[in-house]
Order: structure tokens, then sequence, then C-alpha cells
């Protein structure tokens, strides 16, 4: 009876100390070239700067983005380059990709 | 006469172990099932969060934290060498590359086209997904 106890309290606590309980998600980040092709020219300008966002230079608060995607691409956008400034985080960068692949339009990134 | 006194004392010493056994067993198939199993990741690293990505399963992934040093593992790696021990370790389908939330942009972007010169091209972006969306 202890064995058997102490063995189930071992499984618990290897168990308990080794499982993870944040969930996670994934972006793909596209194949290579995306960002860097020279050739075709983007529908879609972004700029992501530490005072914001803006699209095709205009500035977009965080609310706004996703409507504003959306009708540029009922519009008939379909790509789009984003430029990370100094001062954007990988958090806003990728806050503002995740909005941009919701609204089915393709993302290079620029250097 | 004394025999009939202390007869039912071992008796509910097993019941209790019996319920001590039930209590420690159902917290381990609750910990089975609620929890997932996962290679740890850098443990000082506070990920990307999204709201609304693809749900995927807990990344065994390259870790990049805010300073743009690559660790796999928990081990300190080079970008000639993530190469190597993915296929080392025999692992399939694109890098899971999971980011600093406070890396900034530019150097995160740099980092990419590094990996992929180093013949990595295809890419996953792990991220943690936030349960309520902060609305």
């Amino acid at each position: 009876m202890t064995s058997l106890i102490d063995v189930i309290f071992l499984l618990l606590l290897f168990f308990m100390l080794s499982s993870t309980f944040s969930r996670f998600a994934e972006i793909p980040l596209g194949a290579a070239g995306a960002g860097g092709s020279g050739g075709n020219v983007p529908d879609i300008f972004a700029t992501i700067a530490e005072d914001g966002v803006r699209i095709n230079g205009e500035a977009a608060e965080p609310t706004v983005i996703a409507e504003r995607l959306r009708a540029l691409s009922e519009a008939g956008a379909k790509s789009a380059t984003v430029l990370a400034r100094e001062g954007a985080t990988s958090q806003m960068l990728v806050d503002v990709l995740e909005k941009f692949r919701a609204a089915g339009i393709d993302v290079g990134l620029a250097r | 006469m004394s025999r009939l006194t202390t007869r039912p004392m071992p008796k509910r010493q097993g019941d209790s172990t019996i319920a001590l056994i039930n209590i420690v067993f159902l917290m381990l198939i609750f910990f089975l099932i609620a929890g997932t199993l996962a290679p740890p990741v850098d443990k000082e690293l506070d990920p990307v969060t999204t709201e609304d990505s693809l749900p995927s399963r807990p990344p065994d992934a390259l870790a990049l934290d805010a300073e743009g040093a690559f660790t796999w593992r928990g081990q300190p790696i080079s970008v000639e060498e993530i190469a190597g021990a993915k296929a080392e370790l025999g692992l399939e389908g694109p890098l899971r590359l999971i980011v600093d939330k406070s890396l900034p942009a530019p150097l995160l972007i740099e980092r990419i086209s590094a990996l992929r010169a180093a013949g990595l091209p295809d890419l996953v972006l792990v991220t943690e997904r936030r349960t309520e969306p902060a609305r």
C-alpha cells in the first residue's frame, strides 16, 4: 500500500513540475524572399515606430488598423510591406502582422 | 476482550490511506490531462502574445531573448550551429522561433534574415495565446 502511494506521489510530482499550462499560437513568417524581393511594388506600405503605426503614410490608431486593412483588402490590396523603425518592439510588429494576416494580405518584412 | 477493542484501529488506518491515494490519484489524472509536457524554452523569456492566431502545440523552439541572442533548450547557440542542432534532434518541418516581446523589431528582422541566410528559410513564429482578449 505504501509503495503504491509512493509511486503515485512521484508521478504526480513529475507531472506537476514538468507540465505547462500556457497556450501557444503560431504565425508563419513566410518563405524566403517574401520580404526581400524587390521586383513588384506592394499595394500597402506600413511603418511601425515607437509612436504608432502608419499605413500608407497615414497614422492609424491600434483600434482602427483592422478596419482599415479590411477596407484596403476589399479595395483590392493583396500584398504589403512592413517596415519596423527604431523603437518598435517585437510585440508591436507581431500585433500588426497578425492583423494583416486576418485581413488576408500577404506581408513582407522590409529591412 | 482487549483484542476486541484494538481490532478497529488498523482497519481505520487502511481507510485513510485509500482516501489519500484517491485524492493524489485524482490530482495525477488532472495534471496528466490539463497540462502538456514540453521541453523547456528559456525561463527568462517573456514571449510575444497574440489573440487570434492559429493554436499550436507547445514550442520545442529556438528562443530569441530581448538582447537578440539565440538559445536552444536553455543553451546559448550561434546562428551557424542552429541548422545542425535541428537536424541532430530530427525535427521536421519549419523552424519554430519564440521571441521576447521587448526585442526591438529591427533586430528581430535582422535575426530572421540571418537565419534565412544560414539555410533555414522556413520559419514559424510561436506566440503565447491570451485566453481572454483584452478589450
